[in-house]
């Protein structure tokens, strides 16, 4: 059975279970579950690799000794076990972040997580369900990632915190033109389900990791923080089965929520890409975190600035943006003074409406910029429909093959129709206003109307042309006819 | 229609809406019926071919190559719709080639599908056109080349959708080897048929009207064994290559030409738009005859759709404000002395508390005013002219129509305010008398979407009758010194939406607002009030005129629709 449907009939188990109520508790409960699995299926290779290998979660609570036989303990007995035994003793574990980070995994895991099933018979047949598969398998791991981004659809009820899923296309766009590199560190500070940070590992692994040690680099040098549980939960997940094996760099925690003044050279990173929730909204207490100046409750805003603080000189930022912040004024004026100032903003994508739909229609740009040197222009190259299209929607997204231009584009920069540049100067006399309109559109409402009669009456003629070619092959073939 | 009068109106009759999509029909029919293209005496007649199949066929069954199926009873008299040329022969759908349909696949099997790298692709009816486009075979389905459980329709397979809505109308044709759903029908033509032939008769609506009538069901579908019945004529082996590249010319010439038209009709809007936004945006007197001239000399060319005269009624009110409607008379005096008369008035209501005292509003500078206006015209706040200007009642409105009807947004269309679909609220609330309407108050819309906030519409009407909703704002002007119907269509008219307004639109939650201080601001280009007078007079009989030059062109189009269909219709009966 494939992965999609086991998925689906362990939703149909849940649905029978009084205790689950919603697809959010219902996600919540599988993904624990999973997770346990995953972890065991780990351990499996773990101990394969290192015959000292001992496990951070107690031997009678390992998924194998309790969970992998099909005829294993149910019905009462198994709910006493997860609620009065499983859950508490996992969450109790007193592992620090440093002396077992895989043993501190487990217990956020589990200090985060709840069990929603009331019938224990019903959580047998989902075990029994999830004992089938095998994430050993690299097919069916790869396959799981989509299904992790499938729940992560489920899940949003759409963008109540400006979190928006980020689509693959744009994701691999932004990670192949910023191009990180083994040893470089990696960081997404609004991370959600970890998409950016497995498009990096995937895009590191491919190109230079070639031996156990470049895998052992790599390791220590993606890390992300994500505010809600559920997508850390599924971000850590997510990071097992892309081979990271301690994703204890991944941090659940709001990023914001650290004074900006705190941070420390050690604490700065090579490589930032990421998506930061637009339009969410910062309790004060967390304005109080940044400089009187650049204080706004716009999430957006707060997380530029973070990611301005947070590079190390020379270091790359991908960062996408709403319509807003580009022309915004007032503080998001200062916020762009300060990203000119210390970044070369080299490049702004400007991606058409609907890309993430059907989260939010509202227009975004993907800003690239390098930390270290001033701006001294900045390229604009604007994203066009592929042809026949209106707009993206569920079931015609934007594909990676789209920025096939943008990225024959890239090392060898021209002006033309959907590229333009515009000098600092400009900008700054614009009072920072980045949000400009490609000049190189040919607009013919505001041509001269002489001229295009001319190409109109030209157009008639063609027409009359193509008219009349159409109606003599018809002549010939009816006359025929009547002869 | 006789032949020399559909050639003689051919324009005409392509130019009308779908006029092109129904000349492909014609020619289908055309194609499928003999009439395309000329028979030859010398070709091998069609009977020849069929029995030639027949044979081949049986040969197969002998050597087990394909099951035996039951020969198809011969197409009766009474089946046949209409006569064939000479040497064709009709037969059913079935002794054409070996049709049969796909696999299904449901979700899991699709997202298994979806993994492969390499395979052939796999077609559902979502990939398939409406004839001749080309299949969407990069659809990221692909079935392994040795996989068994799928049947495979090669290169050249005629493919029909047979069930649900685009049953019959999704048509195609394979050039390679595909796998493909169980809700298409593949053909796989014998020897001597040419696949192309056969899509020309599945495309053709002759076809489709034997395919429909055989459909079941409530999705509606049509059995293979039913399918395989339908009569369909076959020509010479000869004669159907002769149709295929007649036809393959013919809708090569109609793409072209739907293609052209298409730019006709979107160039025709920018080149009415940027010739009437000349005339409105001259500044000097010579631009404007230029612009005029232009507009004059290419008046019936430009004005021929429907669609353009919506900008044209916009210049009009445009002119209209800058005074370029009507000619000025310097005996009308200027408008300075109205507002002189006007504040006079109003700190006389101050006095008498009639109205409350306000703060004046700060004066026009040259640099605010959107464009140049006449002699004696003044540049003017809206809110130096109204007597008053209040927001409406938020009581809650029922539909049973009992107390006082109370005007809502949607009740504001075209500058005008009408008197439908209305709501009520009690009489005895606390707002009223103070909120019933008078005659010649302007309502303005200070809430709604983007595009329609800003409104304003002028009630005409009882007074004392209506009363209106919180979501509008009335406007009641000194109406001895001003026509509210010129206040109207200012306010209507482009520069006020563009300069005035949009400007100061302020969103929240997807809901745009403008309030009734910003209204006070905006400024009017006011006339003399005699001049007021005329250019309303002038504009409402523009008005009349664009109104009925636009139902006009309307009706004519949706006539040459019809004229097409029928004198297409008549030919092919011919």
């Amino acid at each position: 059975m494939s992965i999609s449907t086991t998925i689906k009939s362990i939703q149909d188990i849940m649905r029978q279970d009084t205790g689950v109520d919603g697809d959010a508790q219902r996600i919540s409960q599988l993904v624990w579950m999973l997770f346990l699995k995953i972890f065991d299926d780990k351990e499996q290779e773990y101990e394969l690799l290192d015959d000292n290998y001992t496990s951070p979660v107690p031997e009678r609570l390992r998924w194998r000794s309790w969970a992998s036989d099909t005829e294993g303990m149910t019905g009462d007995e198994l709910l006493d076990f997860i609620n009065n035994d499983l859950f508490k003793t996992l969450k109790d574990l007193s592992f620090g972040p440093d002396d077992d980070p895989r043993g501190f995994i487990v217990k956020e895991v589990f200090e985060d997580a709840y069990n929603y099933m009331k019938s224990g018979t019903l959580i047998r047949q989902v075990i029994n369900k999830i004992s089938g598969i095998d994430f050993n398998i690299t097919s069916e791991r790869h396959l799981f990632g989509d299904i992790y981004e499938q729940i992560l659809k489920d899940l949003q009820s759409a963008g109540n915190a400006g979190e928006y899923y980020t689509p693959r296309a744009v994701t691999q766009f932004m990670v192949d033109m910023v191009n990180p590199r083994l040893g470089e560190k990696v960081l997404d500070p609004a991370c959600g389900t970890g998409g950016f940070l497995v498009c990096s590992i995937e895009h590191i692994r491919k190109n230079e990791v070639k031996n156990v040690d470049d895998n052992a680099i790599l390791q220590g040098t993606i890390s992300g923080v994500e505010k809600k549980p559920m997508p850390h939960l599924l971000c850590i997940t997510n990071m097992l089965l892309h081979g990271i094996d301690v994703p204890s760099t991944i941090r659940r925690d709001n990023t914001l929520a650290r004074p900006l003044r705190d941070y420390t050279p050690k604490d700065r990173v090579d490589v930032i890409i990421t998506n930061p929730p637009f339009g969410g909204i910062e309790e004060g207490g967390i304005q109080a975190n940044f400089p009187a100046s650049f204080r706004t409750k716009e999430t957006a805003d707060l997380f530029l600035i973070l990611i301005m603080t947070l590079l190390k000189p020379q270091g790359r930022g991908a960062i996408v943006l709403p319509d807003g912040t580009l022309f915004g004024e007032g503080v998001k004026t200062r916020i762009k003074e300060k990203l000119l100032e210390e970044c070369n903003l080299h490049t702004i994508i400007r991606l058409p409406n609907g890309v993430f739909s059907p989260y939010t229609g509202i227009k975004t740009n993907l800003l690239f910029f390098a930390k270290g040197e001033p701006t001294k222009e900045v390229w604009y190259y604007e994203h066009p429909y592929p042809e026949g299209y209106k707009s993206y929607s569920k079931t015609k997204p934007i594909r990676i093959e789209e920025f096939a231009p943008e990225k024959a584009w890239w090392e060898n920069r021209e002006e033309g129709e959907l590229a333009w540049r515009v000098s600092v100067e400009n900008i700054k006399a614009n009072n920072y206003n980045l949000d400009i309109k490609n000049p190189n559109k040919v607009d013919e409402e505001h041509g001269d109307p002489v001229e295009l009669l001319a190409k109109y009456k030209k157009l008639l003629a063609e027409v009359a042309d193509t008219r009349e070619a159409l109606k003599h092959e018809l002549m010939a073939a009816l006359d025929r006819g009547e002869a | 229609m006789t032949p020399e009068a559909f050639f003689e109106n051919f324009g005409h009759l392509v130019d009308a809406p779908n006029g092109v999509q129904k000349l492909r029909e014609l020619i289908l029919q055309l194609a499928v019926r003999g009439k395309l293209v000329q028979q030859d005496s010398t070709d091998e007649a069609a009977v020849k071919l069929l029995e030639r199949i027949r044979a081949e066929k049986e040969r197969l069954v002998k050597e087990k190559k394909i099951r035996n199926a039951n020969p198809l009873p011969p197409v009766i008299a009474e089946e046949v719709p209409y006569e064939l040329p000479h040497g064709w022969e009709w037969t059913r759908l079935g002794n054409s080639g070996q049709i049969f349909n796909g696999n299904s696949v449901n979700e899991s099997g699709k997202a298994a599908l979806s993994k492969n790298t390499n395979g052939l692709p796999f077609i559902a009816t979502k990939d398939v056109g409406y004839g001749r486009e080309s299949l969407a075979y990069e659809n990221g389905l692909q079935v392994p080349l040795n996989s068994k459980e799928f049947k495979i329709a090669h290169t050249s397979a005629v493919l029909i959708c047979a069930e649900g809505g685009s049953a019959g109308k999704k048509i195609g044709i394979t050039d390679r080897d595909i796998c493909f759903g169980n809700k298409l029908y593949a053909n796989e033509v014998w020897q001597g048929i040419n696949p192309h032939y056969i899509l020309s008769v599945y495309m053709a609506p002759d076809f489709y009207e034997q395919f429909s009538s055989r459909m079941t069901g409530i999705i509606g579908g049509i059995a293979r064994s039913e399918f395989l019945l339908i009569p369909v004529p076959i020509p010479p082996e000869k004669e159907q290559h002769r149709i295929v590249a007649k036809v393959d010319q013919l809708m090569a010439l109609c793409d072209e030409l739907e293609a052209k038209q298409q730019r006709t009709r979107t160039k025709l809007t920018s080149l009415n738009n940027s010739a009437l936004d000349r005339l409105t945006s001259a500044r000097e007197t010579d631009d404007f005859a230029t612009a005029w001239q232009f507009l004059r000399d290419n008046f019936n060319l430009l004005n021929t759709t429907p669609e353009t005269i919506v900008k044209l009624r916009q210049s009009i009110l445009q002119l209209a404000v800058q005074g370029k409607l009507v000619p000025q008379d310097p005996t009308d005096g200027p408008a300075s002395v109205m507002l002189a008369k006007i504040k006079a008035e109003k700190e006389l209501l101050v006095k008498e508390k009639k109205i409350r005292k306000y703060d004046p509003l700060p004066p026009v500078t040259d640099g605010d005013t959107p464009y140049e206006i006449p002699q004696g015209w003044e540049w003017v706040r809206l809110g130096d002219l109204k007597r008053v200007v209040e927001y409406g009642t938020s009581q809650k409105a029922h539909e049973i129509p009992r107390g006082v009807p109370i005007l809502r947004m949607n009740n504001i269309l075209a500058g005008k305010v009408i008197l439908k679909n209305l709501k009520y609220v009690d009489a005895n609330i606390d707002e009223l008398p103070k909120l019933y309407l008078k005659d010649n108050d302007l309502l303005f819309n200070r809430t709604n979407s983007y595009e329609l906030v800003g409104k304003t519409g002028i009630f005409r009407g009882d007074d004392d009758k209506y009363t209106f909703a919180s979501y509008l704002i009335r406007i009641a002007l000194f109406r001895e010194f001003i026509d509210a119907r010129y206040i109207n269509l200012s306010m209507n008219s482009e520069y006020f939406r563009k300069t005035q307004i949009e400007p100061e639109i302020t969103q929240q939650c997807g809901q745009a607002n403008f309030n009734g201080t910003k209204l006070g601001n905006t400024l009017i280009a006011l006339p003399p009030l005699a001049e007021q007078q005329r250019i309303v007079a002038k504009v409402d009989q523009l008005m009349a005129l664009c109104d009925s030059l636009e139902t006009r062109l309307t009706k004519a189009l949706g006539k040459s629709e019809k004229l097409t269909a029928a004198a297409l219709q008549a030919l092919l009966a011919a």
